[in-house]
């Protein structure tokens, strides 16, 4: 306990960069000692759309590799769509999931240790994208390392952080992650269902309204 | 040493032949304006992504000759054409049972209507297949009698190949002998294309004994011949009777150059952009055509037009002429086999074909035999097309910086390029203008000579600017390690200022 004294001393905009080595303590210190910043955690995630962007359009020409990139159109909400939305989606469904399952953390915990898990990720995609600039196409195999280290990185992150967070066991946690996988397939489904209803319905609407409008305005 | 790879990823796209209308109107309305010189369709190539772009007009077709305007009467359904080494033209009028020879200002100078074998006059109505020799021997492959007739030019059949005893040559399906094809390399070997064989060439030497089989296409194996070898073992007898069989498509034609190399064509492929439809091979038997960026044919579009080589011309400078008999169209490719231009078309118009049978080249001329329209089409190459030729073959002998000037006007004249601008960049590289290389290496989407180039320029100028970065990257350090400390002592300054506030 005394460690946990000892680190809420810590600033709030430091204390990310502290999870990042010791994620068991700090996630847990994070829900118990409501040591978050909201505001870093947007943060995190406003870089990760630069990512997004970055990696599409602003990796050097030997770089681009996928039609997309050498098009080189940046579509802002397609990049919208495959980074803030989906985790804000997987943050829902796996809070769905969780508070069924015992689990301790509430949604702004999630949303926020979510967050957090992605640093290594962003940070280091964003450094990728700089470095192919410099570094000619026999050297980027470093770069696939580079790639490799955030993602195992921040995937453990969010393991660890997901444990802490709703006081689960191993086992459960993973559990919970698969069944979040489903979930978030389950929103996005809907999410499609949905909007081709509303379309439907629209245009039933607008038929009418024209039809009345051709007739009688 | 600079690698100029362009691996071609080319895929098929929906858009292909939405481009192509786009470029056979814009070819119709060019060719209004012409006042219809032989250019119906417009000429094309393909880019690095695979869509099919709009070029400068490479070769326009200026005159056609039938026999009755050579003199000679109408040809009837005329197979092959050989252009000679002294510039003669030979036609293998194969329904008229003869043989017209032009020379190289396209007058007829001779007609060979004739054939005595031992006393015997044999007919060459069944002849699909004409070389002629060096020593201005005349080798007839007639394919209805299945042989191989030498004859010279006053027709007397001097040698009669048949079938050669050998026990490499054993009989059976595969081993046919029904000469398609023939050709004769400087050795005197003989090579000869049968139909409805898989195995390759035979090779016959100046004794009739039987050498061999020289090249051969191969089966690709692909997900789908898996699965379906999968299937065959759980097929009944009955079922696996009426499966594909794996066997290797026949080559369809043949052309020798002048160092020996023979270049093949396969009709079909269905997999142009991977399968070797052209093959260069080496006196091995082996092809060395094979880098990534080759890509032969057009692209297909579902199931509803292949490229259907018939014939292939290599000229003096290496230059490669394929025809496609389905669409008329002929596939330029330099003596390195990129592609270069796509022209020809089919129509009953000057410049386009209804039955392309053969192809040759006549100095810097092409010749297309039509079996149909039963005449010859003669294509010269235009301003553009004699740039082209020029530039690829100072590039292709490594004069880098001769071929610059070539390919600025290359550029200048088609944008689209892509080779041109490789080309380019390569030329600008040996000069020593790598900044400009670098641009023209990523206009020609040639990736890896556009990485090695960074990587040049990033050298040179570690070497030239190296105190200033390494005294640079010392003092960032330096800065940022005193930077954090000082922030890092601010903060906890603060926050033990509040902690106290707190406990007061």
């Amino acid at each position: 306990m005394k460690k946990l004294g000892y680190y809420s001393s810590m600033s709030k905009y430091r204390y990310p960069f502290y999870i990042l080595l010791h994620p068991a303590d700090g996630f847990r210190e994070l829900k118990v000692n409501n040591k978050f910043s909201m505001g870093f955690a947007n943060g995190i995630l406003a870089l990760w759309v630069l990512l997004g962007i970055l990696d599409w359009g602003y990796v050097d020409f030997d770089f681009k590799v996928t039609d997309r990139q050498l098009d080189g159109q940046v579509n802002i909400f397609q990049v919208l769509l495959t980074t803030v939305l989906i985790f804000a989606i997987s943050v829902v469904a796996n809070w769905c999931f969780c508070t069924l399952m015992d689990g301790k953390g509430r949604m702004k915990e999630i949303w926020v240790a979510g967050a957090y898990a992605l640093m290594p990720y962003v940070v280091l995609g964003i450094v990728r994208v700089g470095l192919t600039h410099g570094m000619v196409s026999g050297e980027a195999v470093y770069l696939t390392y580079l790639n490799v280290v955030g993602v195992a990185w921040s995937a453990l992150l969010v393991f660890v952080g997901l444990m802490e967070i709703h006081d689960y066991s191993g086992p459960k946690t993973l559990t919970s992650i698969f069944l979040t996988l489903c979930g978030v397939m389950i929103i996005a489904f809907l999410v499609v269902l949905v909007s081709g209803l509303a379309t439907q319905i629209y245009s039933f609407f607008a038929t009418i309204y024209f039809e009345l409008k051709l007739r009688y305005l | 040493m600079i690698s100029v790879g362009h691996d071609l990823r080319s895929k098929p796209r929906s858009a292909f032949w939405k481009k192509l209308c786009l470029t056979a109107g814009a070819a119709l309305l060019l060719a209004g304006q012409r006042g219809g010189a032989g250019t119906v369709h417009a000429d094309y190539r393909y880019d690095y992504f695979g869509n099919a772009i709009p070029s400068q007009y490479s070769y326009v077709a200026e005159t056609d000759y039938n026999g009755l305007q050579l003199g000679v009467g109408a040809f009837n359904a005329p197979t092959d054409l050989y252009v000679s080494g002294d510039n003669r033209i030979f036609i293998m009028d194969a329904g008229n049972d003869r043989i017209v020879v032009l020379n190289g200002e396209y007058e007829a100078e001779k007609v060979i209507d004739e054939f005595q074998m031992d006393g015997e006059t044999v007919s060459v109505k069944g002849v699909t297949g004409i070389f002629v020799h060096t020593d201005g021997l005349m080798y007839l492959a007639d394919k209805a009698a299945g042989r191989i007739l030498v004859a010279d030019e006053t027709g007397k059949v001097v040698r009669c190949i048949t079938r050669p005893e050998s026990t490499l040559l054993q009989e059976n399906s595969t081993t046919t002998f029904l000469p398609r094809k023939v050709l004769v390399d400087s050795r005197d070997i003989i090579y000869m294309l049968s139909e409805n064989s898989t195995q390759g060439a035979y090779m016959i030497d100046a004794g009739g004994a039987f050498l061999g089989f020289y090249g051969r296409n191969e089966v690709q194996l692909t997900f789908r011949r898996v699965y379906e070898l999968a299937m065959r073992r759980f097929a009944s007898e009955e079922q696996r009777s009426k499966m594909q069989n794996f066997i290797p498509v026949e080559f369809t034609n043949f052309d020798i150059d002048g160092q020996g190399f023979i270049y093949t064509v396969t009709a079909y492929s269905e997999r142009p952009e991977s399968d070797d439809m052209i093959k260069k091979l080496n006196p091995l038997g082996s092809n060395i055509y094979t880098d990534p960026y080759y890509s032969w044919g057009d692209m297909p579009e579902g199931n509803t037009y292949h490229t259907t080589y018939t014939d292939i011309a290599v000229d003096q400078e290496g230059f490669t002429y394929a025809l496609d008999a389905y669409s008329g169209r002929i596939f330029w490719y330099d003596n390195m086999g990129r592609q270069q231009a796509i022209f020809g078309g089919s129509g009953a118009y000057l410049g386009a074909f209804t039955a392309p049978a053969a192809i040759d080249t006549l100095g810097g001329d092409v010749l297309v035999l039509d079996s149909v329209k039963n005449n010859i089409t003669v294509f010269e190459p235009t301003y553009f097309g004699e740039l082209v030729k020029r530039a690829f073959l100072l590039y292709n002998g490594g004069y880098y910086g001769e071929s610059r000037e070539l390919f600025e006007e290359l550029v200048k004249m088609d944008a689209n390029y892509d080779w041109a601008y490789v080309g380019l960049g390569r030329a600008c590289y040996e000069d020593g203008d790598w900044e400009e290389a670098k641009e023209y290496f990523r206009s020609g989407v040639a990736t890896e000579a556009y990485s090695e180039v960074k990587g040049d320029l990033r050298n040179r100028n570690l070497k030239e600017h190296f105190t200033g970065i390494f005294f640079g990257i010392l003092l960032g350090c330096f800065v940022i390690i005193v930077a954090a400390r000082l922030i890092g002592a601010y903060l906890t300054e603060r926050r033990k200022a509040a902690v106290d506030r707190e406990l007061k």
